[in-house]
């Protein structure tokens, strides 16, 4: 009922306008976002006959891949390949992130430059460089083999769960280090130092004082490795051999080889889900550790 | 048991030197067991870095560092009986306030139903009864203050150190803490060290004063010895307000301060052993000038000045003279006593048992 000019109503433009400061977040989301996903999920309720999309409202193409053992062992595989990646990440990243925070002085700049180099090369030519490491003839075989340890070549090395875990762990390094650096940078150093001033060892310090304030960047980290971990198709493609299918790959199976749209659809909705849920509870974890840094 | 030392603690020569420039030079001092003692001087003459070295956190260059009448030097932090205050309090944000009291009891390993007695006493004796479940980030300036005090107290400690713990407080609340830390102090009979560069705040606290400059002890004294005997002339200076006059002595306990016709006895005492014609400067506390028409019959200590600035702070008013040479005069006496007329002469005049001499 306000009139216009009125002062409520001049009060709720101005709010607005910050807010509008959004809009091309906010169009990016929904062009790139919100629209293929609204795809997926209504194509993986059509049906298809004899290679026609047909559309219906239908669970059907749930029930049936999720009937498929293959369509498990691949998440399973998924799952556990991620869930490998993210602790070997935190183990690794761990102290990367702190010398850097705590130890580094002036030369922090540039080792976080050089943390996030590896993501100015393309992903391909990563890739390629980890075949001429990993490969039978190639440098870590040669290596092994000169020093006699093995006389035959490592051969699950390359084209395996292992190659696709080390392929990925290199590559999810820098996303654990950098909100690790960011969590450990906002613990003072006055707080390490009046743990230690009430007699707790190094030891104990750092288990009292120092990780429970890192746990933001732990969750944050963790959440990085996993979603992307869990749906990952490149450097699966790339280095995993076709052997043993990652869940990604699975759903690019069934879209492109059996051209059963509706399946693959409905399998890109369970991994839909499966990332937001375990969005939801890292954001739950994460309010409580940050609750309790602010 | 051995015998304890008398000391809670006792530096011996004591330097920190950071590559070509020497933090703290030679300081040796000894603070005697349920003392107060305070850390005097500007910004940069060592403080800190002093009482980091009882603390732990910063290992001497050279000299030793004893507590309880045993060396530490060598000892980490986590081996030392001693708590510090910090600055900016340092409280963990990720523990409510009964948990960081009891922090440095679960490190001692003391019993959970003791450290639950002992942080309900502390809460009590900081004034912060039911604030235990609070999140530190909840704390006002004051309380936050509280806390850290309280769980660097809870643990008992050989000696208490406290680096500008009332600094980061507003005047008002500065001086209620200050109150109140002296009660803590008395009543609980632990040795305190504290830095300030606060002349105030150290002279209000304190049993005793360390002054230092330029990283260098300069006299460690009561504080009314470093006012009214001051070692040095920074800490004449220093400590208080002073106006120095240069001045030279003659035979027979005389003083001539560079053309002034003063005709001041000094004892024995107040020569401190100098002979005559040392350089001094004579140390005149302002509140002992009086200023007038004509001196008192006991002020043998006489100048004329010119009556060049009055500045009425309430009770009192400081007044301020120059001097025929150009030389300045500041009196502070009561604001019921008539002021004197700016612009005109005055006399303004002391006893001579009140003055001091410092080396030039
Ligand atoms: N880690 C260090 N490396 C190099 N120089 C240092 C270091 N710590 C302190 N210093 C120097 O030693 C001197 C004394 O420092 P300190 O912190 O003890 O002074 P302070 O009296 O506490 O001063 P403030 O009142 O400003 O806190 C300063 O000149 C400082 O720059
Ligand atoms: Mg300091």
């Amino acid at each position: 009922m306000a009139m216009p000019g009125s002062p409520r109503r001049r009060t709720s433009l101005t709010a607005l306008l910050p807010t509008a400061g959004l809009l091309p977040l906010v169009l990016w989301q929904i062009v790139f976002f919100v629209v293929p996903v609204a795809l997926i999920v209504g194509l993986s309720v059509w049906r298809r006959e004899n290679y026609r999309l047909i559309p219906d409202f239908t669970f059907n193409n749930y029930a049936a891949i999720l009937a498929r053992p293959a369509i498990w062992r691949a998440l399973l595989l998924s799952a556990e390949t991620a869930a490998f990646v993210t602790v070997v990440c935190a183990v690794l990243a761990y102290p990367v992130a702190y010398f850097i925070a705590k130890k580094a002085g002036r030369w922090r700049g540039l080792l976080l430059v050089a943390v996030i180099a590896p993501f100015w090369v393309s992903i391909v030519m990563r890739v390629a460089a980890w075949r001429l490491l990993l490969g039978e003839r190639g440098v870590i075989n040669q290596m092994i083999m000169a020093l006699g340890l093995t006389d035959e070549p490592l051969s699950f090395l390359l084209y395996s769960p292992v190659s696709t875990a080390i392929g990925l762990i290199y590559a999810y390094l820098p996303l654990y280090v950098l909100p690790l650096y960011a969590a450990i940078s906002n613990i003072h150093d006055s707080w390490i130092d009046a743990a230690m001033d009430l007699n707790a060892s190094p030891a104990r310090t750092f288990f009292e004082v120092i990780l429970p304030l890192s746990a933001p960047g732990l969750v944050v980290g963790a959440v990085f490795c996993f979603v992307f971990g869990l749906g990952e198709f490149v450097t699966p493609a790339l280095l995993g051999g076709g052997k043993q299918l990652m869940f990604s790959q699975v759903i690019q199976d069934e879209f492109q080889r059996r051209l059963d749209w509706p399946s693959g659809a409905a399998m890109a909705v369970v991994l839909l889900v499966l990332v937001f849920a375990s969005l939801a509870l890292s954001m739950k974890w994460i309010r409580r550790a940050s609750g309790e840094a602010a | 048991m051995t015998e304890l030392s008398p000391n809670a603690v006792e530096l011996r020569a004591v330097s920190k030197v950071y590559g070509a420039s020497t933090a703290v030079r030679e300081v040796s001092m000894e603070i005697p067991r349920g003392a107060f003692v305070t850390i005097l001087g500007p910004s940069g003459c060592g403080k800190s870095t002093l009482l980091r070295m009882i603390s732990g956190f910063v290992t001497p260059s050279s000299g030793d560092v004893l507590i309880d009448g045993v060396s530490v030097v060598g000892a980490a932090p986590y081996e030392r009986d001693t708590a510090m205050v910090f600055q900016d309090y340092a409280l963990f944000p990720h523990r409510t306030v009964a948990q960081n009291l009891a922090f440095g009891l679960r490190m001692r390993k003391v019993a959970k139903a003791e450290i639950e007695r002992r942080v309900e006493a502390m809460l009590e004796l900081v004034n912060l009864s039911g604030f235990g479940d609070r999140r530190v980030s909840q704390m006002s300036g004051g309380q936050a203050q509280r806390v850290a005090l309280g769980r660097a107290l809870i643990v008992r400690p050989a000696v208490l150190l406290l680096d500008e713990p009332l600094g980061a407080l507003d005047l008002k609340l500065r001086r209620q803490m200050q109150a109140e830390l002296k009660t803590i102090h008395r009543d609980l009979g632990l040795t305190f060290v504290a830095v300030t560069h606060d002349q105030d705040e150290a002279l209000t606290l304190s049993d005793r004063i360390a002054v230092m400059n330029g990283g260098a002890l300069e006299q460690f004294d009561t504080p009314e010895n470093l006012y009214r005997r001051p070692a040095t002339r920074f800490v004449a200076d220093f400590v208080g307000n002073a106006n120095l006059l240069e001045a030279r002595l003659g035979a027979d306990g005389r003083v001539e301060a560079q053309g002034l016709p003063l005709a001041l006895f000094l004892t024995p005492a107040q020569r401190g052993g100098r002979a005559a014609g040392a350089a001094v400067a004579l140390v005149v506390r302002p509140e002992t000038i009086a200023v007038g028409a004509a001196a008192p019959e006991s002020h043998d200590g006489r100048v004329e000045a010119r009556v060049e600035e009055i500045m009425f702070s309430g009770a009192n008013q400081q007044i301020v003279g120059r001097l025929p040479d150009g030389r300045r005069l500041t009196a502070h006496q009561s604001a019921a006593l008539p002021a004197p007329e700016r612009g005109a002469n005055a006399v303004f005049s002391w006893p001579s048992q009140s003055v001091w001499l410092v080396d030039a």
